[in-house]
C-alpha cells in the first residue's frame, strides 16, 4: 500500500543527454523533439529545458553502433526537466538508454526551483567590471556625494598646506 | 583568517552540475577537485560539490583528468 502511494507520488526529474555529433545540424531538432514526445507521451509535467546545442566533449567518448565503436569529440548537449509520477521513470529512462542516437545520458532527482544559474552565474558576472551607473536623469542614491575632481596643483597646495601645519 | 564559502556568499543552495564555470573554479590544474580546506567551501556545499562534479564529467563537460 505505502509503495503504491510511493510509486503514484509525482516526482521532479531532469534528464541531461548528449547526442552524438554525426546526427545533421538540421535533424537535431526533430531528434530532441521525438525524446520530448516520448516524455509528454507518459504524462509528463515540463518544467524547463535548453535546447540541444554542440559542444565539445571533455574527453573522448566511444559508442558503439553496430558492430564498430565510433569515437566523438564533440556531442549535442541538452536537458529537460518535468514532473512525472515515479513509476513511470523506468520506462523512460530504458527509451532513452536505448535511442540510437544517445551517447550518455544522466537522470537525477532535482528540485522544482531553478538550479541552473547559466549566464547569471556569479563567475560569469564577476568578470563584468560592477560599478555604480547613473542613467539619464536617474540618481541610484539621493545621499550620493559627488566630489569633483582636483587638480594636481590643487593637491600640491592642499600638501604644503599640510605640510606647513605640521 | 576563515574563508567564507562561496556557495552561501553567493546564495546558491542547489549546485547544478550544469554550472561548469562555476564548477571549474573549483578544480585545480589537474581537474581535481580542491579541498575545502584551501577553497573555503562548507562542508554541506562541498558534498553538493563533489557530486556535481562527478555528473559533469559522466557527461562529458569536464575532464577526470588533464595535463
Amino acid at each position: 500500500m505505502e509503495k503504491n502511494m510511493k510509486e503514484d507520488k509525482m516526482q521532479v526529474y531532469e534528464i541531461g543527454y548528449m547526442l552524438i555529433s554525426s546526427i545533421p545540424e538540421e535533424k537535431v531538432t526533430a531528434e530532441v523533439a521525438k525524446l520530448k514526445d516520448s516524455l509528454l507521451k507518459k504524462g509528463a509535467e515540463f518544467l524547463g529545458e535548453e535546447a540541444a546545442e554542440l559542444k565539445t566533449l571533455a574527453y573522448q567518448m566511444t559508442k558503439k553502433i553496430g558492430p564498430t565503436h565510433h569515437r566523438f569529440d564533440t556531442g549535442y548537449f541538452g536537458w529537460f526537466k518535468f514532473e512525472l509520477p515515479a513509476k513511470e521513470i523506468e520506462g523512460i529512462k530504458k527509451s532513452f538508454e536505448e535511442n540510437p542516437h544517445m551517447l550518455r545520458m544522466l537522470l537525477i532527482t532535482t528540485v522544482r526551483e531553478n538550479t541552473y544559474l547559466g549566464k547569471k552565474s556569479p563567475v560569469l558576472m564577476s568578470e563584468v567590471p560592477v560599478e555604480p551607473t547613473v542613467e539619464s536623469g536617474v540618481e541610484l542614491s539621493g545621499e550620493a556625494v559627488v566630489v569633483p575632481k582636483a587638480s594636481v596643483e590643487e593637491m600640491d597646495k592642499s600638501i604644503d598646506a599640510m605640510v606647513k601645519e605640521a | 583568517m576563515n574563508k567564507q564559502c562561496y556557495f552561501m556568499e553567493n546564495n546558491i543552495r542547489n549546485i547544478d552540475y550544469k554550472d561548469t564555470e562555476i564548477l571549474k573554479k573549483f578544480l585545480n590544474p589537474h581537474a581535481r577537485m580542491i579541498s575545502r580546506k584551501k577553497s573555503g567551501v562548507c562542508a554541506k556545499s562541498q558534498r553538493q560539490l563533489a557530486v556535481a562534479v562527478k555528473r559533469a564529467r559522466f557527461l562529458g563537460l569536464l575532464p577526470y583528468v588533464a595535463r
